[in-house]
């Protein structure tokens, strides 16, 4: 191993003798002006590491193209990169309005053993999502529309619990339509809205005791339907706790069904380790021809930096 | 006055780092064509897109930490966390007491006098 931590005690001369090299060199190899400033704790390269060829130069060209890049001012560093998809191919549109459209994503970690999968396809019709302000208003509204889709997801993951959920779902037409009141469409003050679906079918699982790398806490749900035609109200309160970053949250979800069959119940508590909310809810519905459903989730933590949603309706 | 919305704050805030990431992208895969020409472009954009979905990870906040996190990631095989040899890379990114910018900043000069202290270093690899 070619790096030292540095002991309680130790001086740069001590920690060269017992490596067999010099205090100058162990200075030129890191960086170090004055040999007296050395920390405990602190790690040093004591022999010339191995690095690819190409690597002197990397650093030499990322530290001259630093000088033109701009130091991000207190509190706003830049915003983290986008995930992109595995595959991505869609015939017309943009990234809010897709047209004959497939897109495959995973991600998987070995240690810890996590992994995700992601599979939709879209088959001669649309899929659109738009949500947006009046103007400079504090009123806003989003529509989505899918025609004639399909997708399936798995996510699971073994860390320091075991957790997975699995579902799939295909319908012929589906829109939603919300009006929000609020300066940030991610976070509205409050927002409500309606959606209905002809010929859906829905199959979901979920269950999680512990950490699977996504969430931690507890979970556990099923449901499986099909129905003819439904309709959903919905909506969602946001309130921000003063002089913090953090919301409240509650949303919730009602709705009725006909020529529908089916049944589910699930519950949650849990963290959400990638938007660091926590969340607890309850969801259930029955259908025999006629059918009913709620779904409720509340939650607070940092504020949603996005549309999507990870919990609840 | 000029105002803006919170809402168009955020739009300009999030175009603008897009707008970053992909110039340091375009010199990033550049400067390897000209410095590593037989790594095929595509695991050179791979090194990239890795680097930049770890930087966050590693106490990169500032634009320009994250140019020289990247550029020097470019320069190592994707799977450089698993390989031995370059563990040293490991242990000086996420050594301790890293949470702040200038932590950041120290941990890159280290790197950067690790990697081009004179004479080249043996073991090197692709």
């Amino acid at each position: 191993m070619t790096v030292h931590t540095v002991q309680r005690g130790e001086t740069l001369s001590a920690i060269a003798r017992r490596n067999g090299t010099t205090v100058a060199e162990l200075q030129r190899l890191n960086g170090i002006s004055n040999p007296n400033m050395i920390a405990s704790g602190q790690r040093l390269v004591v022999a010339p590491p191995p690095a690819p060829p190409a690597a002197p130069a990397a650093a030499r060209a990322g530290q001259a193209a630093a000088q033109t890049a701009a130091p991000a001012p207190p509190g706003a560093p830049v915003a983290p990169c986008p995930k992109k998809p595995l595959f991505l191919k869609r015939a017309g549109g943009d990234d809010n309005v897709s047209a004959l459209y497939a897109m495959a994503d995973g991600e998987a970690k070995r240690q810890g053993l996590l992994g995700q999968a992601k599979g939709e396809v879209g088959v001669g019709m649309v899929k659109m999502e738009h949500a947006g302000h009046l103007g400079n208003r504090y009123v806003g509204g989003s529509h989505k529309m899918e025609n004639l889709t399909a997708e399936a997801k798995a996510a699971g993951g073994i860390v320091h619990g075991i957790g997975g959920t699995a579902s799939a779902k295909a319908v012929m037409v589906s829109q939603e339509g919300t009006l929000f009141a609020g300066t940030d469409k991610n976070n509205p003050w409050a927002e409500g809205g309606g959606e209905y679906s002809l010929m859906q079918a829905e199959a979901k699982a979920d269950g999680l005791i512990g950490s699977d790398g996504r969430r931690a806490g507890i979970a556990l749900g099923a449901k499986a339907g099909a129905a003819a035609a439904s309709g959903d109200l919905k909506g969602e309160i946001n309130i921000p706790i003063p002089f913090t970053d953090y919301t409240i949250s509650l949303r919730g979800k009602g709705g009725a069904s006909a020529g529908s069959v089916g049944a589910g119940a699930s519950a949650h508590a849990f963290k959400d380790l990638e938007t660091g909310r926590y969340h607890m809810g309850l969801a259930g519905e029955a259908a025999a021809l006629l059918g009913l459903k709620a779904d409720v989730d509340l939650s607070v933590g940092p504020r949603y930096t996005g549309r999507e949603r990870s919990a609840g309706p | 006055m000029l105002r803006i919305s919170d809402r168009q704050q955020g739009q300009l805030h999030a175009a603008r780092a897009d707008a970053f990431h992909d110039r340091l992208r375009a010199a990033a895969a550049a400067m390897m064509a000209r410095e590593a020409p037989e790594i095929p472009a595509g695991e050179v954009a791979a090194r990239i897109e890795a680097a930049l979905a770890a930087a966050s990870a590693h106490g990169m906040e500032t634009e320009r930490q994250i140019t020289r996190y990247v550029h020097i990631l470019a320069a190592f095989p994707a799977d450089h966390a698993r390989r031995e040899e370059f563990a040293w890379l490991g242990a000086l990114l996420e050594g301790p007491g890293l949470d702040g910018p200038g932590d950041a900043d120290a941990r890159l000069d280290q790197i950067t006098a690790a990697l081009t202290a004179a004479p080249r270093m043996a073991g090197a690899t692709r």
